[in-house]
């Protein structure tokens, strides 16, 4: 069963990210990222790891989405669509696509799968409850300090939209 | 593990198979008869001069940059709000620290006028 609904969402990430390159108009491209984006957050959960599949839903898919389509609506329509195809680029693709792929097989040659460690409850592994365990215990610095990286992105996000000459 | 997740998958497979009977059966039940009026952008309303795609104003942009920083925010109250009676004062206080840094920010954005549109 999991292996089937990998499969099946391993095709429709593979779709939306084809998608993703070929479409001419910069939205379509977007909307099939977010195609991606959720076949993606169906592979955390195969993982089980839930806490991952909800930012990937929220976070990505959603928010991070609805930036990426203003930039697109903020370049205006003149922008929008490429006039002309990209021509020398093709081929230079492909040898960088080459190159990836003989670099993942020459890894995966090399690779050794660690056998779990004992100690560790596999049944709550990736689970809410062992991420936000870790999170608000271990790991208790990084995450208060989380709020002061967005406080900083708040302060950046107002100063670069403001006017010109605009000094509040 | 997986077979927990099977409501959610029939949630999924229901939505996107009303959607698509929806859709599908308004595209072949409903009569198709377009005339040039009535494909007009508005329907016996005045006739658009000017493109309907041009650029947007940059607030929206903001206002986008803005939603990304609080649904950060709020992923975090997720896992918290699962242990909250496991974590018990702690994590309560906890998410207080982190909420008023964020208070900070919201101050912050309201006082520069972030959250006017003018």
């Amino acid at each position: 069963m999991a292996i089937v609904i990998f499969f099946i969402a391993a095709a429709m990430a593979v779709a939306g990210g084809i998608g993703v390159i070929s479409f001419r108009q910069p939205i379509r491209s977007v909307l099939s990222l977010v195609v991606v984006m959720i076949a993606l957050s169906v592979l955390f959960l195969l993982l089980s790891a839930q806490f991952i599949f909800v930012a990937q839903v929220i976070v990505y898919a959603g928010a991070v989405m609805v930036l990426f389509l203003f930039v697109i609506a903020l370049l205006g329509p003149a922008k929008e669509i490429a006039k002309s195809r990209l021509r020398f680029q093709a081929s230079l693709s492909a040898l960088f696509v080459l190159a990836l792929f003989g670099l993942l097989w020459a890894m995966l040659q090399g690779v050794t799968y660690r056998q779990p460690d004992k100690t560790v409850d596999m049944s709550i592994f990736g689970t809410v409850q062992s991420i936000g365990l870790g999170l608000f215990t271990k790991f208790l610095y990084p995450f208060e300090l989380t709020s002061l990286l967005l406080l900083v992105a708040a302060i950046g996000a107002i100063y670069l939209s403001r006017k010109e000459g605009d000094d509040r | 593990m997986l077979e927990s997740y099977v409501p959610l998958l029939i949630f999924v497979l229901i939505v996107l198979g009303l959607v698509g009977a929806l859709v599908t059966l308004s595209f072949v039940l409903g009569p198709s008869r377009p005339s040039k009026r009535k494909m007009a952008p508005y329907e016996s309303g005045i006739i658009p001069d000017t493109p309907a795609q041009r650029r947007i104003s940059v607030r929206f942009y903001l206002t986008a940059m803005l939603f990304i920083i609080f649904d950060v925010e709020a992923i975090f109250f997720y896992p918290w709000a699962v242990l909250l009676r496991q974590l018990k004062w702690f994590g309560l206080i906890e998410m207080l620290v982190f909420m008023g840094i964020l208070g900070i920010a919201l101050a912050h954005i309201w006082r520069k006028g972030g959250l006017d549109w003018e």
